[in-house]
């Protein structure tokens, strides 16, 4: 035998979900259809911000959800990257109001990378007690009093907070800084939830009059890489948009009558969905591929993730246009769920970075010399 | 052999019979090489992975062939020529042949000594496959007599062997009366004559069955049975179409950043734009191929859902080609004749529609995806 046998830089991306990650993905969606109806969005009262996070608790009392990619250290089940992908995709699915996206999609991804204490406490809250974290990026202007090592105050203004009006605690992260924790409950904290375009997910602008912040370590490199986490979360999310988006415009197709026929056996219609179908499977193929690069620690992960959120975006942005097209004057009513989608695959598709910002970062790298 | 065994045989094999896919060049007598390259991976004793060693197989679990697909990425492999037999004919005789027919034909193909064709469309039966008028009919020694016209046969005028599909029941529904044949294309009455495509080359070919007399033995399957072997075939030549499709005059992503380099046309943001975008195109077809195949070998999946790889993967050729055609610009439309490899660009150009429409166009695959994959209702059709 010969001895050329290294060969991991060729090794083949596992895109199949195990049997474990299938049946988390089943009872994540069975949980869902019990617990949460898409429909109370429509309502003249949609959930509060308190029901979302109730709606949260519930789900983590029902499933552990909380502290699913919590590290084992800090008692959460230590799942990876390719489970927080399952359960995106099916969050995306039956577009859940619960605010995962902050605490699983950027938090826990940025909390986790290092091994602070103050990081460890949190991550251990956020498994145990089902506590809601968000992250806050550069859309800050703060200033930072030192009262001694471990604490400070904050003020100013961090704006544009996803999920930041459920969050119990901020995690502000200034590009290259430090990092600190910021508990919401404080009187020295106003939230002040912004007006969304996606009626499923809040965003918020926070105003700190000495706000008491605990500092928790250099934030680099774990932030580019949480990021690129919450990128591939939501290209995950976006994946659940547009599988359901392409099966409601397929179950429409298939009862609606014109011309004495079902429309859906018109090739018109037909072809328009089987052309959702093939974006929906090349997306879901691209999520897999990135959330394997992620949990082998592949190099390739930050091409593999924003490939897959640029790839998976427009799949979600054609996907829910096309539902509309496909259900006619119905698909633009209040009434049907479609606009939710619809709102929800504009505001997902640019939470991380534009269609155009991630295409010229790609282009930087897959072109680099 | 284990699989622990075979990835650095493998890995030897290639770098000593392939061609790395950076150096791939056009060859020129394509079959002859298809056939020195198989016979050599067959005597290295890596033919035929996970076919039975009873029928010159290696008997391996299905994980063998993901291990050959990771080895074999970075080279430009001969075989397309073979790809039919390897892939569909093959596997065809494996799961539905007597005996004797697979003692007959499998060791055979995978020594690469049996090339392969499917005589399947006819002029009056492309889209609407089972409407094929070729007819056979028994006679009282257990021969067959074949009449009629086949057309757009692949590598018709090079082959060994075909799978035929015919009629046999005339008085039988369209897709109940029909029956598979393995026919040896060497027979008298089976005239083949060359169709000159659009590339000015000849692959594929008309097909004339006069009288053809196919002796006992050779019907694959029950009579009857032709429609639904047909269709299992259709599936194993889509679940393979994402490694088949590609071959020596196809650009890949690679290509194309290399013509942006030498056009200096690379940093232009527009040209930078396209090039990510063909790249994630290209990586979005492929790993899609490559999760059916792998569902496919753990069992699981939607085989039809191949419809959808075949719709990426021409919609990639076709992209990859008009992009490399932008950068190079006039130099790709005229050419020195002289210089090797000008024409390329010019050649992919012109490759490109057949992978809409050869193995069943977009259209029909749409068809497919939208009424077996979707359940939507069929459209109005007998």
């Amino acid at each position: 035998m010969s001895t050329l046998t290294e060969s991991d830089a060729d090794e083949q991306p596992d895109l199949v979900l195990s049997a474990e990650q299938s049946l988390l993905s089943q009872n994540l969606r069975r949980l869902l259809a019990t617990r949460w109806d898409i429909r109370t969005l429509l309502a003249d009262s949609p959930p509060s911000s308190e029901d979302r996070k109730m709606l949260w608790r519930q789900l983590d009392s029902d499933m552990a959800l909380a502290g699913i990619t919590v590290p084992d250290r800090c008692s959460g089940s230590g799942a990876g990257v390719s489970e927080l992908c399952v359960v995106a995709e099916a969050m995306g699915y039956a577009l859940c109001s619960a605010p995962w996206i902050g605490t699983l999609g950027l938090a826990v991804p940025l909390l986790s990378a290092g091994q602070h204490p103050m990081t460890d406490a949190l991550l251990e809250r956020i498994a145990t007690e089902a506590l809601t974290v968000t992250v806050a990026r550069s859309h800050t202007d703060v200033v930072v009093d030192h009262l001694g090592s471990e604490r400070v105050t904050l003020s100013g203004t961090v704006s544009r907070v996803l999920d930041g009006a459920e969050a119990d605690c901020i995690v502000i992260a200034p590009e290259g800084g430090q990092l600190y924790a910021l508990e919401t409950g404080q009187r020295s904290v106003s939230c002040s939830p912004r007006a969304t375009l996606d009626l499923a997910r809040s965003v918020a602008d926070f105003r700190l009059d000495r706000a008491m912040a605990i500092p928790m370590g250099p934030d680099e490199p774990h932030l580019s890489n949480a990021l690129d986490v919450a990128r591939l979360a939501t290209a995950a999310e976006l994946l659940g948009v547009a599988a359901r988006s392409l099966e409601i415009a397929v179950d429409y197709a298939k009862q609606r009558v014109q011309f004495g026929r079902l429309i859906g056996s018109y090739q018109a219609v037909k072809h328009r969905c089987a052309r959702t179908l093939i974006d929906v499977e090349q997306a879901r193929s691209l999520v897999r591929n990135a959330a394997w690069a992620a949990d082998t620690a592949s190099a390739t992960f930050p091409i593999a993730a924003r490939e897959a959120l640029w790839f998976t975006a427009g799949a979600a942005l054609r996907a829910t246009t096309d539902l509309i097209r496909g259900l006619g004057g119905i698909g633009f009513t209040w009434e049907h769920e479609a606009h939710l989608y619809y709102r929800r695959a504009r505001s997902a598709a640019v939470q991380f970075g534009d269609q155009v910002s991630l295409l010229s970062s790609l282009s930087e790298r897959v072109l680099a010399p | 052999m284990t699989l622990d065994e075979l990835r650095p045989s493998l890995r030897a094999f290639l770098i000593s019979h392939a061609v790395p896919e950076s150096q791939a060049h056009q060859q020129q007598s394509e079959i002859d090489t298809a056939r020195a390259y198989q016979r050599a991976l067959f005597e290295a004793g890596l033919a035929g992975l996970t076919w039975p060693s009873a029928y010159g197989g290696q008997d391996l679990p299905a994980d063998a062939d993901s291990i050959f697909e990771e080895e074999a990425q970075h080279f430009e492999l001969p075989t397309s020529p073979l790809t039919l037999a390897l892939k569909v004919c093959g596997p065809a005789v494996l799961q539905f042949g007597t005996s004797a027919q697979k003692e007959h034909h499998l060791a055979a193909t995978l020594r690469g000594e049996e090339l392969w064709c499917q005589l399947w469309s006819e002029p009056e039966a492309g889209s609407d496959l089972a409407n094929v008028r070729t007819h056979a009919t028994s006679t009282a020694d257990g021969s067959w007599i074949v009449n009629g016209h086949k057309i757009w046969t692949s590598h018709a005028h090079a082959a060994d062997y075909a799978i035929l599909l015919c009629r046999t029941d005339p008085d039988a529904p369209k897709h109940r009366g029909l029956s598979t044949f393995i026919v040896d294309m060497r027979l008298p009455g089976i005239t083949v004559r060359p169709l000159k495509q659009m590339t000015a080359q000849s692959e594929f070919n008309e097909v004339f069955l006069d009288d053809v007399a196919i002796p006992p033995g050779s019907l694959l399957g029950e009579p009857g049975q032709g429609w639904p072997i047909t269709t299992w075939m259709m599936g194993r030549e889509r679940v393979s179409v994402g490694l088949g499709m590609r071959n020596s005059q196809t650009l890949s992503w690679s290509d194309v950043r290399a013509i942006a380099r030498e056009a200096h046309r690379d940093s232009d943001p527009t040209v930078r734009q396209r090039l990510a975008e063909l790249y994630v195109q290209e990586r979005a077809a492929q790993l899609l191929g490559m999760r059916l195949r792998q569902e496919a070998q753990r069992g699981q999946g939607t085989p039809l859902l191949g419809s959808a790889v075949k719709i990426a993967e021409a919609a990639l050729i076709q992209n990859t080609a008009e992009l490399a055609l932008q950068l190079l610009a006039d130099r790709a439309t005229a050419w020195d004749p002289a210089s090797p490899g000008a024409n390329r660009v010019a050649d992919a150009v012109l490759m490109s529609p057949a992978f809409a429409i050869g193995g069943g166009t977009d259209d029909i695959q749409l068809n497919t995806l939208g009424e077996h994959v979707l359940g939507l209702p069929r459209d109005r059709r007998d």
